[in-house]
């Protein structure tokens, strides 16, 4: 008896060291971020950056958004720790939302802060904003106040899936952003032109931590192919024949890269081969006619494709080149995993601008839906 | 307690060996190694494999020679009551103090991503309640605890495996040629302390069933390390490239926090809680093995001494842990441990072998 009796005694004790203790809180007592904005301060406001934050419906019907100025993004938090009564966490953060001005100025007190945060995933989505983050965020809660983080979690983890954009993540951007020589695309998103939500515009390159190019949409998506990010998305074509249009339509494709590289002399040559592989979705041909009795049809509007996607990476790429001078395209590492103590010293001194980089698209569609 | 309690097999060697290696230092080993190594970091886990490799066989060489070949026994033959004692308790001082930096980094990790508001100091004085139990149950229960946690660490080495090839690039790893020796050579030094742990064999060899299973079983142990540090460090610099990996403090926990998971939500949670186990695994095998030498030393009774041994061994590894003052320091401690190993693993048995040889000579 005494035995059990002392045992019990000693589980209790030890029970009572159980480290979990020390952290455990209720979930009521916790401001959930599930996405983070940043921005420059506004006009009048103090410090340097105004972190804005779109919080977890706990125990209300809304989620509920709060900004806080300060001199940088922690200080922010101890701004923040003077009126709200409950502990802020960033374990179920999703999306990071960067303004445009201050993207123009330096990005680092973003990534230095959220990387340096045990509770941050590295796999939160970044993106940043035409404007303003905080005012695309105030007018998402004002139009959708119960669903504006499902909204933008899945819009911008999800868009690989249905647009030739890039999703990038805290990782991708950093691995990107401190390799010498190279750039990292981030999509760019803005309060949609009916008002109504937002909406995607194309992408924006960043490098030594700050923009270094803004790209459109048809950019973005020769970024996307060349890079060899997989996506999907959908892309129209027009057939000419005797210099009259005769038919039109769009494929649905996925995309995938090769690259070889080789040196002729002291020239980098690099070969990118573009597979984009999907089926037809419309075509509005003039003259009715079935590609199932016509097959040199199908090969002719792939060959329309191949030739449109070509021309635009082929701008993108004389871009990259002469105005960038970034690779944005993460084509350095194939010739820094052949030659790397001869180019490593090149890298980011004019290495992207001297060399040749071709560019081969291939069109495969494999059927023509219920219709031939 | 009788002495059957640390009677292991050669299996339970193996798992012994690996436990007493991988545990916290592998969480961060693909950062250290690439430092000096480069994108040839992979090369000098191989390398830094010699290390170990010649303690094994050195230990096995001496401990071969005698008829019981138990350390302290083989101690006082070779050196003599006063000076054996005092290398054997020279070699539980390097144990406790070894371990403490173990267990210290153990909390640490656990606090940065797990228990941010527990105190280190708690952290450690619950890891160590349970270790101390672990160790009071003897040789066979610290065998099987070990094997089991293998298991374990297996799930954890097949997630970050599977990260590595989904999320890396083999270009990281490219060219194989142009090896820089000097920082190749460093790189090997770093992952030779390491490879801490193969020094058990000194006192666990005469714990083994089969004393012909030994060899085979040590250099199964050491293959298999061998192999979870090449997976783990191939790993980190596909995913994050030797210049990557300079920044990240822990680099095998922020690649576990790269995939986006709809699911499980958060990978290196599910690492971690799984992890916890193994981290403590060497404080375990060491303790034991530190423990079973003074209880021998001093030739006490089991029954009546061991336990009191092992809780003062605990509170020494305990105490030692609390001194660091910060993670900078913890690093710094830990590389002193890593000389210690090198110099305890290769010259006690190295010394004792030539000891062993010169009194042979000059009997016959």
């Amino acid at each position: 008896m005494k035995i059990r009796m002392s045992r019990l005694v000693l589980i209790l004790i030890m029970g009572s060291l159980l480290c979990g203790c020390w952290d455990t809180i209720d979930l009521e007592e916790f401001d959930i971020g599930l996405i983070s904005g940043y921005d420059t301060s506004a006009p009048g406001a103090p410090g340097k950056v105004s972190v804005t934050a779109v919080l977890a419906a706990v125990d209300e019907k809304d989620e509920r958004i709060g900004t806080y100025s300060a001199q940088t993004v922690g200080d922010s938090r101890e701004q923040r720790a003077y009126s709200e009564p409950r502990r802020y966490t960033l374990a179920q953060l999703q999306v990071i939302l960067i303004g445009l001005d201050l993207a123009r100025q330096d990005i680092k007190s973003v990534l230095d802060v959220n990387l340096r945060e045990p509770q941050v995933k590295s796999s939160v989505n970044i993106a940043l904003v035409n404007g303003r983050a905080e005012e695309l965020m105030q007018s998402m809660i004002k139009k959708n106040p119960s669903r504006t983080s499902e909204i933008l979690i899945n819009l911008l983890q999800t868009i690989p899936e249905r647009a030739f954009v890039p999703r990038t993540s805290l990782h991708r951007l950093t691995s990107d952003t401190y390799t010498p020589g190279m750039a990292a695309a981030v999509p760019v998103i803005q309060v949609a032109h009916n008002q109504q939500g937002i909406e995607i515009t194309g992408s924006a390159l960043i490098a030594n931590e700050r923009i270094v190019a803004q790209l459109d949409r048809k950019e973005t998506r020769a970024l996307v192919l060349l890079s060899g990010r997989n996506s999907r998305g959908w892309i129209p074509f027009t057939l000419y024949r005797d210099g009259q249009m005769y038919d039109e339509g769009t494929v649905f494709v996925g995309n995938k890269r090769k690259v070889e590289v080789s040196r002729q002399g002291d020239l980098i040559v690099f070969n990118i081969e573009v597979q984009l592989k999907g089926r037809l979705v419309e075509h509005r041909i003039i003259e009715h006619s079935s590609t199932l009795h016509e097959r040199e049809h199908i090969r002719e509007i792939e060959e329309a494709v191949a030739r449109d996607m070509q021309l635009q990476m082929q701008d993108f790429i004389k871009f990259m080149q002469e105005e960038l001078r970034f690779d944005a395209i993460n084509i350095t590492p194939y010739a820094l995993a052949k030659w790397r103590e001869d180019i490593a010293p090149q890298i980011g001194q004019g290495f992207i601008e001297n060399v040749l980089i071709n560019v081969d698209v291939k069109v495969i569609l494999q059927n023509t839906g219920e219709l031939g | 307690m009788d002495r059957t309690r640390f009677e292991i097999t050669s299996k339970q060697l193996i798992f012994i060996l690996v436990g007493a290696q991988v545990a916290t230092a592998f969480l961060s080993l693909p950062r250290v190694v690439a430092a000096e190594a480069g994108h040839h970091a992979w090369l000098a886990v191989i390398i830094g494999a010699i290390f170990p490799l010649a303690a094994i066989f050195l230990t096995i060489a001496l401990l071969n020679r005698f008829q019981d070949a138990d350390f302290v026994n083989v101690s006082h033959q070779l050196f003599g009551k006063f000076l054996g004692t005092l290398l054997v308790l020279l070699f539980v001082g390097y144990v406790i103090a070894f371990q403490g930096v173990v267990i210290r980094l153990f909390a640490e990790i656990t606090c940065v991503f797990m228990l941010p508001t527990t105190p280190t100091c708690m952290v450690t004085l619950a890891s160590m309640l349970s270790i101390v139990y672990a160790i009071s149950r003897g040789g066979k229960v610290i065998g099987r605890l070990n094997e089991f946690l293998f298991y374990i660490l297996m799930v954890d080495i097949l997630m970050i495996v599977a990260i590595s090839v989904v999320e890396g690039s083999y270009l990281n790893l490219l060219p194989l040629g142009g090896i820089d020796i000097k920082g190749l050579m460093q790189g090997s030094l770093q992952m030779a302390y390491a490879y801490a742990g193969c020094e058990v064999l000194l006192i666990t060899y005469a714990m083994v069933q089969h004393r012909g299973e030994i060899l085979k079983a040590a250099l199964i142990g050491q293959g298999i390390s061998l192999l979870i540090y090449l997976l783990v460090v191939i790993g980190g610099l596909m995913v994050f490239s030797d210049k990557g990996l300079e920044f990240i403090t822990w680099p095998i926990i922020t690649l576990l926090k790269i995939p986006y998971s709809a699911v499980l939500g958060r990978l290196e949670i599910i690492f971690l809680l799984l992890w916890v186990g193994l981290g403590v695994r060497p404080v375990m095998t060491l303790g034991m093995c530190a423990s079973y030498a003074a209880v021998r030393t001093f030739n006490l009774d089991f029954n009546r001494h061991y336990q009191w041994i092992v809780l003062g061994v605990g509170a020494g590894i305990y105490i030692l842990s609390l001194i660091p003052k910060n993670l900078t320091q913890v690093f710094t401690w830990a590389n002193y441990a890593g000389y210690a190993f090198v110099v305890v693993a290769m010259g006690y048995p190295l010394l004792y072998l030539l000891v062993s040889i010169l009194k042979r000579q000059v009997r016959s």
